[in-house]
């Protein structure tokens, strides 16, 4: 414990640590979503990753979130089905936003984050902690919110991008935005393309059926009819073409289709102490598995989700605002080829909101929220929490009933598939202190989490497989963040720092998780000189467990990886044009995050913005 | 951990009583002379399979023995063992290789790739090895001293297991989706020329070296069939829904259902009777491994793919002679 103790303050205090984590301030540019981030949700913590960081990027989401948050994720090899453990939660316990509006998949529950076009959008505010009376099913570990800004009365601006990277990695991305007094217009669109057919560093051969291949196309506009009346209407396509990366040369041969399409039209009504949103959405999901490439030999599965939400604001007085909502969504999913039969679920939920600020430092929050389906036992939920803010110190404190809902496949899938599921339920308390002094910044989050009815599929004595509630799972962790900024005459310079402590431990076994680092630690210095940086950057993952009793043999070891990041501006009078290279792994660390599934060793990628 | 340390530690104590043994060859590479073989199938896709080690009086396991003698992993799916006189032929099914390795040393000899699609089960007739797919309604067949692959003999269906009696091979069709057709290919021309139709789903097959039993099941009954040549003898019906695995030892069957084991002379003409209950571990994915060797009874329980597997090793009676941790997914006991 000692140790523990030790080891935790030393790496707060010695260890000048990690990434460019641009926190914060920006939230008002978030149109749409700013209601509810900033004005209901005082008592949590939020972390907002900002267009540029967003645009000077290359790679996947994997490996942007990765490396600017303390969210560990899994990868099944690079490129690959890519889940998060999200405060030592598991992936269907992250919950993502497209501007408001969830977007895990009904049949399994999570996004997998290697299938996300990240960089279509303006930005990405990660919400630490329990969001399920906001953001329903699945908020447990914590929620990524994905929004586009649309702006009123702007001229018209292009930003094109390629890079190009080892392993023939290619990648074109374009986006518009433009305005007008009334209208404001989003468009953008992109391709990914991978052989993805790296080295694996000691094993004499590359890694094989790895390709990958992804196109986006998405546009917004908006359309202000008065002052009070504002309609936005969204719109996403993403798909996609991945193989999986064979664990052993001569393995079957996989790969994987997914199609989304999304849609969304909002209604803002507003007057001077009232607020309307009503919202109404389409979400399509489907996939394809080929299950032995070259053959055509596929089995797959389908949902589209319709979902309806009013939200309603209302400023009772300057210090006292209610909010409710009213939410119902339909989802229809069936398999292709597979064994999952038509289902349809209709979910209505209910929730109310309050918040009272007792000073102009000083004020407190409540939530309540119930639903109602056809397909398990709903839940009651709650959220409470008080904050705290004075100039060089802020507080947060925040507790909450979260559950995450049993999906389609947990549900419906033939044989095994459980009618009689419950929702995972958590009850969690989290605490947040940021400190800040001159140009200092230092967040600590400490938390615990305790989960019940966890879902899992096991063997039942018939030679299926079956969904069962099973495990019940404690959660103790902390989050540090530290950042320290100098300017001089033509120079910058920045140091920050990201750590992450989990104990997720099983109830019954009084072990860590699977594939639930104890220790995540991330850490980059950005030095900058006139229009020139470079910045290296070191992220570390602790050891991780394969087996559910922690077995030693089995656990994947620790890793270290070095990035080295350089940025040369050039301006000119008509365009903006940035160069960007990336050395990745400069250390050609060998890593896996799955069993026998390498990761790629050295590697670079170069990437051309231009802004005009 | 201490019972990790303790195999590690019997493990380096059995090696070092194994190199001392002046009975035994010179050889140190020899570390396995008498024992039983156990395969660990491993998570699908992952690449965890590995082999384990039990030595001949049953006092200590090996663990990962494939990488011990050759320094990397197994792969894909640990399906299936053939252990010969010179060999241990190991099927790995989603790695697509058959791996032959020195049985004596389990240093790696060869890995068949060639027209390897999936293979489940395998068998030995006449120095050939024959290889069932899980894709394709065939059996390939290989030279057990080359290699070298010799044919494809075509089926009607799909099949799994795979045995040879003294006249014929016999591949069983599906197991718990529904398949009830026991294929019979003559090894003298490599065909298959006439099926024998079971009447409900096939779930194992066993054989003593001259008769084929078949354990079929539903949700209510569990039934057992003798097959001689090209025809079903007799079927008893048993009392036990879902019966799913059965070993032939001596003049007995053994069987298990639900958490029980089971025993029934091989020509049926009595009640089965049951032997023990298994001690109540893990609640799911008992009996995932299973056989009877030299009369004791291994099982093992797959602790639902998330943890290493526990094997349990009993009498007769339902004393415990031992218990191992071994790898992910125990599927499989086969004797030196």
């Amino acid at each position: 414990m000692y140790k523990k103790t030790f080891f935790l303050i030393a790496t707060c205090f010695l260890v000048f640590a990690a990434n460019a984590q641009n926190t914060s301030t920006q939230l008002d540019e978030i149109i749409i979503e700013k209601n509810k981030i900033s004005t209901l949700s005082k008592s949590q913590k939020l972390i907002v990753l900002n267009d540029s960081l967003i645009n000077h990027s290359v790679g996947t989401f994997t490996d942007f979130l990765q490396k600017n948050t303390t969210i560990y994720f899994k990868e099944n090899g690079y490129g690959m089905v890519s889940s998060p453990a999200f405060r030592g939660t598991t992936a269907q316990q992250t919950s993502v936003l497209w501007n408001g509006v969830k977007i895990n998949s009904a049949l399994l529950g999570q996004s997998d984050f290697n299938a996300t076009a990240f960089k279509n959008f303006d930005n990405i505010v990660i919400k630490p902690g329990g969001g399920s009376v906001l953001y329903g099913s699945g908020a447990v570990g914590g929620t990524i919110h994905l929004n586009n800004e649309l702006h009123f009365t702007q001229k018209l601006k292009n930003e094109l991008q390629f890079n190009y990277g080892s392993f023939n990695t290619k990648g074109l991305h374009y986006k518009a935005t433009t305005g007008t007094t009334n209208w404001a217009f989003n468009v953008h669109f992109g391709f990914n393309k991978s052989a993805n057919d790296f080295e694996w560093i000691g094993k004499n051969r590359k890694n094989l059926n790895g390709a990958y291949y992804n196109t986006n196309f998405g546009f917004e506009t908006a359309y202000k009819i008065n002052k009070k009346n504002t309609f936005t209407f969204y719109s996403s396509t993403y798909n996609d073409d991945r193989h999986f990366a064979l664990v052993t040369p001569f393995q079957t041969k996989t790969k994987y289709q997914n199609n989304n399409y999304r849609n969304l039209l909002k209604w803002n009504f507003k007057n001077e102490n009232f607020l309307n949103i009503f919202s109404a959405a389409s979400i399509y999901e489907s996939y394809l598995f080929y299950d032995k490439l070259p053959s055509e030999s596929n089995s797959g599965g389908k949902a589209s989700t319709f979902l309806i939400k009013n939200e309603s604001y209302y400023n009772a007085t300057n210090s006292l605002k209610f909010s409710s909502k009213l939410e119902y969504q339909q989802t229809k999913g069936n398999g292709k080829n597979s064994n999952l039969p038509y289902a349809n679920q209709h979910i209505f939920a209910t929730s109310l909101l309050g918040s009272y600020q007792i000073s102009n430092c000083f004020g407190f929050e409540t939530g309540l929220k119930t639903e109602f389906t056809n397909a398990y036992s709903n839940p009651f939920l709650y959220s409470g929490g008080i904050y705290f803010n004075s100039k060089n110190y802020q507080l947060k404190i925040n507790t909450s009933k979260n559950y995450r809902i049993p999906t389609f496949n947990d549900l419906y899938w033939q044989p095994g598939g459980n009618l009689n599921l419950k929702p995972e339920t958590s009850f969690q308390i989290d605490i947040n202190q940021n400190f800040n002094y001159k140009a200092i910044t230092f967040n600590a989050s400490t938390y615990y989490i305790s989960l019940k009815d966890m879902i899992r599929w096991i063997p039942t004595a018939s030679g299926f497989w079956e969904a069962n509630n099973t495990d019940a799972v404690t959660i103790k962790g902390a989050e540090f963040y530290f950042n320290i900024q100098k300017k001089w005459l033509h120079n910058y310079l920045q140091f920050s720092g990201n750590y992450a402590h989990n104990q997720s431990t099983n109830k019954k076994t009084n072990t860590q998780l699977t594939y639930t680092p104890k220790n995540k630690f991330s850490t980059q210095v950005l030095y900058g000189y006139k229009n020139f940086s470079v910045s290296p950057s070191f992220m570390f993952v602790g050891k991780i467990y394969t087996t559910t009793s922690n077995s030693q043999e089995s656990a994947l070891a620790s890793y270290g990886i070095v990035d080295i990041d350089f940025q040369q501006k050039i301006p000119t009078k008509k365009l903006s044009l940035y160069i960007n290279l990336k050395l990745k792994n400069v250390t050609n660390t060998t890593y896996t995050t799955m069993p026998e599934q390498q990761m790629p060793g050295r590697n670079f990628n170069i990437q051309i913005v231009t802004k005009f | 951990m201490k019972k990790i340390l303790f195999s590690v530690l019997a493990g380096a104590f059995f090696f070092s009583c194994s190199n001392t043994n002046d009975d035994l060859p010179v050889n140190t590479d020899e570390k396995y002379l008498d024992g039983i073989f156990v395969s660990n199938e491993g998570n699908f896709t992952k690449g965890n399979a590995t082999s384990s080690f039990i030595n001949g009086n049953l006092s200590t396991i090996t663990n990962d023995i494939f990488k011990l003698s050759n320094g990397r992993s197994l792969g894909d799916v640990s399906q299936h063992m053939v252990v010969t006189d010179k060999y241990v032929f190991i099927i790995m099914n989603n790695s697509n290789t058959i791996e032959v390795v020195n049985k004596k040393t389990f240093k790696l000899v060869y890995t068949i790739t060639q027209n390897v699609s999936s293979p489940r089960f395998a068998t030995v007739k006449n120095n050939k090895l024959y290889v069932t797919s899980l894709f394709n309604a065939e059996v390939n067949v290989y030279n057990t001293d080359t290699f070298a692959f010799i044919k494809t003999i075509n089926l009607n269906h799909t099949a799994e297991q795979i045995v040879a009696t003294d006249n014929y091979i016999y591949a069983a069709n599906g197991f718990y989706s529904g398949g009830t057709t026991l294929e019979v290919i003559n090894p003298e021309t490599d065909t298959n020329t006439t099926d024998v139709n079971i009447n409900q789903a096939i779930n194992n097959i066993a054989t003593n070296g001259q008769n084929v039993f078949v354990l079929s099941a539903n949700d209510t009954t569990s039934s057992i069939s003798i097959v001689s040549n090209n025809s079903v003898l007799t079927t008893k019906v048993l009392n036990q829904p879902i019966a799913r695995n059965l070993v032939s030892y001596t003049n007995y069957l053994y069987y298990t259902a639900g958490t029980g084991v089971y025993k029934i002379n091989n020509d049926l003409t009595t009640e089965s009777s049951k032997l023990f209950n298994v001690a109540d571990g893990d609640e799911y994915s008992i009996f995932y491994g299973f056989n009877v060797i030299n009369g004791s009874i291994f099982t093992a329980d797959a602790k639902g793919f998330a943890d290493n597997s526990k094997i349990v090793i009993y009498k007769e009676n339902g004393t415990i002679i031992n218990e191992f941790n071994a790898g992910i997914g125990t599927n499989g006991f086969y004797k030196f």
